[in-house]
This record gives C-alpha cells, sequence and structure tokens, in this order.
C-alpha cells in the first residue's frame, strides 16, 4: 500500500530487533521520521543511520527515567511525536518448561519488559499527543494473547495483558483524539525464531514440522508482512479503527484447523 | 492510501447503496477491473490467481429490523467463495457481528455468522486464497447516519465517513498485504473494545 507519512515522527521500540527494524525501514520508506529506540543502542544506530532524518535513542523500557528523557531528547529535536510502537519485547527461550518449574526471575523479566515495559513507555510519550490532540499507538502483542500455548506462561500472560491493555488505552484515549491499537504476529522469521523453531534457510526443525499444519498460509511470516501491516495502523486514512486486535498470523488463530 | 491492483479482476457482490458503490469505485480507482455481480444472480463467475471476490452484506448497510434481503447471504458467500482460483475474498458485514446487540437477537446472529463463515473458509481455502473481512460500526452516507445507536458507546465520538471503510477493504485486497487471513477488521471507532463510558 501506499501512504504518506511525510513529516510524521515515530517512536519506535525495538528498532534494532527484526520486525523493528523492517518497520524502521517500511515507515521511512513512506516519509516518516523514525525514533529507533532500543536497549540495544548499537543496533539502533544502525537502523537510524540508513534512514533520512531518524534518531537513535538508548531506551531500557523498564525505566521511566530513560523513557522521560527519550521523549525530551526526540521533542527537542523534533517537536513532536506522531505515533508510538510499542513493539520491544523478550520471550523465554531456554526456560521452557511448565508454570509448577517457571522460574520467578524468568516470569519477572518477561512480564517487566513486555507488559510493564509498554505502559512506562506509553505513559511517557502520550502527553505529547495529549497536548496536540492527536496521535497513533500500536502495541505489538503475540497469538500467544489470544491463543493460549503451553512452557511459556510469563509471555502468554504477558501479551494478553498487552491486548486488553489496549482496548482500555483506546477507551481513554480516543475522546482526546488518539486511536490505540494492538497487532499480534504470528510466527515470524527472524534470528530469534531462527533458533527456536526454524533451520537458519527457514525450514522447519525436525520437532517443529507438524506446527505448520495449524496455520491455513502453511509457513511463517516474514518481518516484511508485519511491518505492512504495522504501515496500515498508522496510515492517516485508516482512522476510525480503534481499540482493535489487528492478527497477522498466516490464519493460524482463526479457528480450529485439525 | 492507494493500493495496486492493476490487471486484477474484483468481484463485487451485494444490493446497491452507497457504501458498495464507495468500495467498487475505489477498487476500480485503484486498478481493478470491477464488476458487479447483482445480488442473488446466477453466479457464473470465474476467477484466476489474481482476482477478489468482496463481498457486502445487507447488514453493512444497517438493514437491522426484519430478515429481509439477507437471508441466505451465508450461502451465498460460500457459493462465490470456493470458485476456484479465487486469490482474496474481502466480506463486509456489521460490527453486531463481533458483539450482538440487544434487540437485534437474529441480525447479531446472522452478523456473527458472516464472521465466523470468514473465519472457516480462510482455513478451508488457505494458503491458496485469503479471506478476510470487515466489521463496520457507526457510519455517516447521504447525510444520514447508519446504526447511530453504537455513538454513545464508541470511544472515537463520531461516526465513520465512508472512506474510513474504504481503507480497511483496500487494506483487506492489497496484494502487498500477505499474511493476513482469517481475521475480521473492526472498523467501529472502539465500539467493540469496550464500555466507552465512567459507570
Ligand atoms: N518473531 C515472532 O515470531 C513474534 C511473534 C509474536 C510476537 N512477536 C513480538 O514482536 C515484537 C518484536 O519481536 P522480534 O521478533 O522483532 O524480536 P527481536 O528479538 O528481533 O527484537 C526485539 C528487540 O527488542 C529489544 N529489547 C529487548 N528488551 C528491551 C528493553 N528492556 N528495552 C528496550 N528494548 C528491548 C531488543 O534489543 C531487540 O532489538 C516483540 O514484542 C515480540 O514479542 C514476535
Amino acid at each position: 500500500m501506499r501512504v504518506d507519512l511525510t513529516g510524521q515522527v515515530v517512536f519506535l521500540t525495538g528498532a534494532a530487533g527484526g520486525i523493528g527494524s523492517a518497520t524502521a525501514r517500511r515507515l521511512a520508506a513512506c516519509g516518516a521520521r523514525v525514533v529507533a529506540a532500543d536497549i540495544n543502542l548499537a543496533g539502533a544506530d544502525q537502523v537510524a543511520v540508513g534512514l533520512p532524518d531518524a534518531m537513535s535513542v538508548a531506551l531500557d523500557v523498564r525505566s521511566s527515567e530513560q523513557a522521560r528523557r527519550a521523549v525530551d531528547a526526540v521533542l527537542e529535536r523534533y517537536g513532536r511525536i506522531d505515533v508510538l510502537i510499542n513493539n520491544a519485547g523478550v520471550n523465554t527461550f531456554k526456560d521452557r518448561v511448565d508454570i509448577d518449574a517457571f522460574p520467578e526471575a524468568e516470569w519477572d523479566r518477561v512480564v517487566g519488559i513486555d507488559l510493564d515495559g509498554l505502559f512506562v513507555v506509553s505513559r511517557a510519550v502520550v502527553p505529547a499527543m495529549v497536548a496536540r490532540g492527536s496521535g497513533r499507538v500500536v502495541n505489538i502483542a503475540s497469538v500467544v494473547g489470544v491463543t493460549a500455548m503451553r512452557l511459556q506462561s510469563a509471555f502468554v500472560a504477558a501479551k494478553a495483558g498487552v491486548i486488553h491493555l489496549t482496548r482500555s488505552m483506546a477507551l481513554e484515549l480516543g475522546p482526546k483524539g488518539i486511536l490505540v491499537n494492538a497487532l499480534a504476529p504470528g510466527s515470524v522469521l527472524t534470528e530469534g525464531t531462527k533458533a527456536l523453531f526454524y533451520g537458519d534457510d527457514g525450514t522447519f526443525r525436525a520437532q517443529m514440522a507438524g506446527f505448520m499444519e495449524h496455520v491455513p498460509l502453511g509457513r511463517p511470516g516474514h518481518v516484511e508482512e508485519i511491518a505492512e501491516a504495522i504501515l496500515f495502523l498508522c496510515a492517516p486514512q485508516n482512522s476510525y479503527m480503534s481499540g482493535h486486535l489487528m492478527m497477522v498470523d498466516g490464519g493460524w488463530t482463526a479457528g480450529f484447523m485439525l | 492510501m492507494n493500493i495496486d491492483l492493476a490487471g486484477r479482476n474484483v468481484l463485487v457482490d451485494g444490493s446497491d447503496g452507497v457504501l458498495i458503490a464507495a468500495i467498487a469505485l475505489a477498487l476500480a480507482d485503484n486498478g481493478g477491473a470491477v464488476r458487479r455481480i447483482a445480488p442473488r444472480a446466477q453466479a457464473d463467475i470465474t476467477a484466476d490467481d489474481g482476482s477478489l471476490l468482496i463481498f457486502v452484506s445487507d447488514g453493512a448497510a444497517g438493514a437491522d429490523t426484519g430478515t429481509e434481503g439477507r437471508t441466505g447471504e451465508a450461502d451465498r458467500l460460500e457459493l462465490l467463495a470456493r470458485t476456484p482460483g479465487l486469490g482474496r475474498v474481502v466480506t463486509v458485514f456489521s460490527a453486531a457481528g463481533i458483539v450482538p446487540i440487544r434487540g437485534l437477537a437474529r441480525f447479531s446472529a446472522e452478523q456473527a455468522g458472516l464472521a465466523s463463515l470468514t473465519r472457516t473458509l480462510a482455513m478451508e481455502l488457505g494458503p491458496h486464497t485469503r479471506v478476510n473481512g470487515v466489521a463496520v460500526g457507526a457510519y455517516e452516507a447521504g447525510g444520514a447516519v447508519v446504526m447511530s445507536r453504537l455513538l454513545s458507546h464508541a470511544a472515537v465520538k463520531r461516526p465513520a465517513g465512508l472512506a474510513e471503510i474504504v481503507a480497511a477493504v483496500m487494506c483487506l485486497a492489497d496484494p502487498d498485504n500477505s499474511y493476513m487471513t482469517g481475521h475480521v477488521l473492526a472498523v467501529d471507532g472502539g465500539w467493540s473494545a469496550g464500555y466507552a463510558r465512567n459507570f
């Protein structure tokens, strides 16, 4: 789709990652000025350096102090924030165990970044939107926030929290001119998921072979396909959707496939 | 928001109305070879990989009383969607298909049926055919507001304009939007998200 975001300032967390960097490139290609925020500053730098009028900021989404400073820096440079994309997120990779064995520290880490961090950053950014009476927030959730899965209870709970928080944010911020939506990626090929589920070439590891039988499109998603859907949630013409959860999952959660 | 439908056949099915006219116009403006199928006409259609079917329920036009006009819509949608070779299907119906409305039992159930059919068809017709839907809330059409009762509970305190509904149809019709299927976009100003009032 062709969308004009010329001049719009997009604050993007987790910008150094797979979905984040693809989103930064896609939105910048539509004219947006991207603020690449990430705990991995070197990675964020790399993303921002190739994009016109972009900047990078170091940000641990758990820190309200860092979020405040990042917002100050952005407002000083651009004077506005039009779009916030809460994309930073982590999942459990090594502690794939049932809840009776799930490490408390891992729970705190995942919920702390995926849910608390989204609250912290939103709280820091939204006032600039309220002041201008317009804005967009896109929260990156996950299919597991809709359809529960085993062995990742913290991630499941955090992403379900993100989805419902999106709805309450929409109800609160709608009258202030701000649209808030969530997007749930299905299984998407990134460096992280390659290590966990897929071989380097994107084909399935043997034990995951049956997995894609549950996905009507029969394949994992590509980061560019997630970025395309995020772009729609930022499009000026798409101005009556709010509080919605957009599934971009190849049909994985459409229903019971077997 | 523009998409590239050059060289694609677009079949549009549904009763005449401002919404379907706006959708058909936008699809044509974006390069689609649009053909309207007369409602309940014999479906003698053929399709190729690039073709799209846009199915607009009378329920999207706010036909919220009685049953006339909608009976048989699910049968018709299923028949058309199973046209061999079709690349994409976009259904358009009322947000009452997501959250039922008191006093509109039959209407809500029929619209929910279209939502469920959209998802089931996605599972049955994938990976070849992508099937998605748009659930519309209150919108302004020719000076009147369709389903205006929804406004008291919508986060966005105004009805949609036709162009805002059209934007969602364009998103789902867009060949570049390639990993969505079995999903229903709610274009309802947040009406289905929760209670937009302070208790
Ligand atoms: N890839 C998938 O299959 C998939 C599926 C569902 C949901 N998601 C979600 O999509 C989003 C992006 O994921 P991805 O696949 O691109 O992962 P990724 O690991 O490639 O990127 C995540 C980014 O977040 C950053 N980050 C981690 N902790 C942070 C913190 N405390 N503060 C700031 N930044 C931090 C990382 O440095 C990294 O750059 C996440 O919210 C993830 O949960 C991904």
